[in-house]
């Protein structure tokens, strides 16, 4: 799909989106990644049927976007979520689940399940405009699951908080996850997209630069890391010959080998009085994949 | 249904509008400025002289109804649609199952 928004006077153009095409597949937890004004917004905005594309054809659980049947099916948390200020949580939620259309046997019972599981319980007569920001963004968590979706599209749904908050946020996700939802959201926050999804959409100015499994994009390379405790001079000795790389951490001091000679290496370790602590194989983190395609900048 | 909670809902939000209040307040404020000349009345003032008093206050009122009734509705009309787009309110309502058409006729409705 290609979204242009243009101005109405003066003929300036910009491209939201150029030729970019993905799909997610049921059951999929997918990051949807890029810098400040990569078109994230804009893709989750003609998938949930608010913008209209230029170009290109989009199917949103086989309907149009924005078809009633699809949005039915889909919870959405939108980026700066902002609520009827003046109601409170379990009140916004009546509305939602009117508006939602579903019907259920006991309703008061299924909100109060929500705000359990979005830990809002105890603050059912607190009105919104009190609320802080986690809980307003834990509160749209809820609304988004009120309508038993199969879909929940999240636009940056840890922007703005705090580290608790967003460990709060992203737990739910989590556990969102394990009952199987297929979740779609955008973010630029990379550990925790690592975290989470199992497949990574990457989109830069517009285009979408790559896609993939998680575990594809971040391959293991060729080299590992030794973790040891101390480095003896005889071992630093000939860890300079053998070329090794050396990084004095925080967390121990790390040695980089080709895989190839990490028996070796460790052998001569242990006879030099060193004790390793871990050996992992080195992988690519997705902030090295993201910071490659993007070139860095936002 | 969805209409109606969508109705509802816009209707509630305006009375959280303070310059909707503010006007709300006014007007009742003028209404018992109005009001007034009634309080010089006596028991011995002629009934033909109360009544063409009270006919002309009731008249008074219902012209400031209807003036400041349009001036209203037109403000909070005006506002209706372009707040929520504003506060971004309208983006978790319109990701529900509704159709444009629903969302605008609720509003209008709320608002009327």
């Amino acid at each position: 799909m290609t979204k242009i928004y243009k101005r109405m006077f003066g003929g300036e153009r910009i491209e939201a989106l150029n030729d970019a095409s993905f799909s997610v597949a049921p059951g999929e937890v997918c990051g949807f990644l890029g810098p400040n004004g990569a078109g994230k917004t804009t893709s989750i905005g003609i998938l949930m049927g608010f913008l209209f594309p230029d170009s290109g054809e989009v199917r949103v659980l086989d309907y149009e976007p924005g078809d009633v049947r699809a949005k039915a099916q889909i919870g959405f948390l939108p980026e700066n979520f902002a609520f009827y200020r003046f109601l409170t949580g379990p009140k916004l939620l009546e509305l939602h689940l009117a508006l939602s259309g579903r019907r259920v046997p006991d309703p008061f019972g299924l909100i109060a399940g929500l705000l359990e599981q979005v830990k809002l319980r105890g603050h059912e007569s607190l009105h919104i405009s009190r609320y802080s920001r986690g809980m307003v963004q834990r509160l749209g968590i809820a609304q988004a699951l009120i309508g038993e979706p199969q879909l929940l599209v999240f636009d940056e749904p840890t922007s703005g908080l705090d580290p608790a908050g967003r460990k709060e946020v992203l737990d739910l996700v989590h556990s969102l996850k394990e009952v199987g939802k297929t979740i779609f959201f955008s973010s630029h926050i990379l550990p925790e997209v690592e975290q989470i999804c199992d497949r990574v959409l990457i989109v830069d100015r517009g285009h979408l630069v790559r896609a993939g499994r998680l575990d594809e994009l971040l391959r293991t390379g060729s080299r590992v890391e030794i973790v040891v405790d101390r480095l003896t001079d005889e071992a630093e000795r000939a860890a300079a010959e053998w070329g090794v790389e050396i990084d004095r951490g925080d967390k121990g001091i790390r040695l980089l080998v080709e895989a190839t000679r990490k028996r070796e290496v460790i052998e001569s370790l242990w006879a030099a009085g060193c004790d390793v602590i871990r050996v992992n194989p080195l992988r690519d983190s997705l902030e090295d994949v993201f910071l490659n395609l993007v070139g860095g900048g936002s | 249904m969805r209409i109606r909670v969508l109705a509802w809902i816009t209707f509630l939000s305006l009375f959280r509008n303070k310059v909707i209040i503010l006007f709300v307040a006014v007007f009742l404020c003028i209404v018992l400025l109005m009001m007034t000349p009634l309080m010089t009345l006596s028991l011995t003032t002629e009934p033909a002289h109360v009544q063409g008093m009270v006919l002309m206050l009731l008249t008074a009122v219902m012209s400031m109804v209807s003036g400041f009734g349009s001036l209203l509705v037109a403000w909070s009309a005006a506002d209706v649609v372009a707040s929520e787009m504003k506060t971004g309110t309208i983006l978790a309502v319109m990701a529900r199952p509704i159709r444009r058409w629903e969302f605008l006729l609720g509003k209008y409705l709320g608002d009327g």
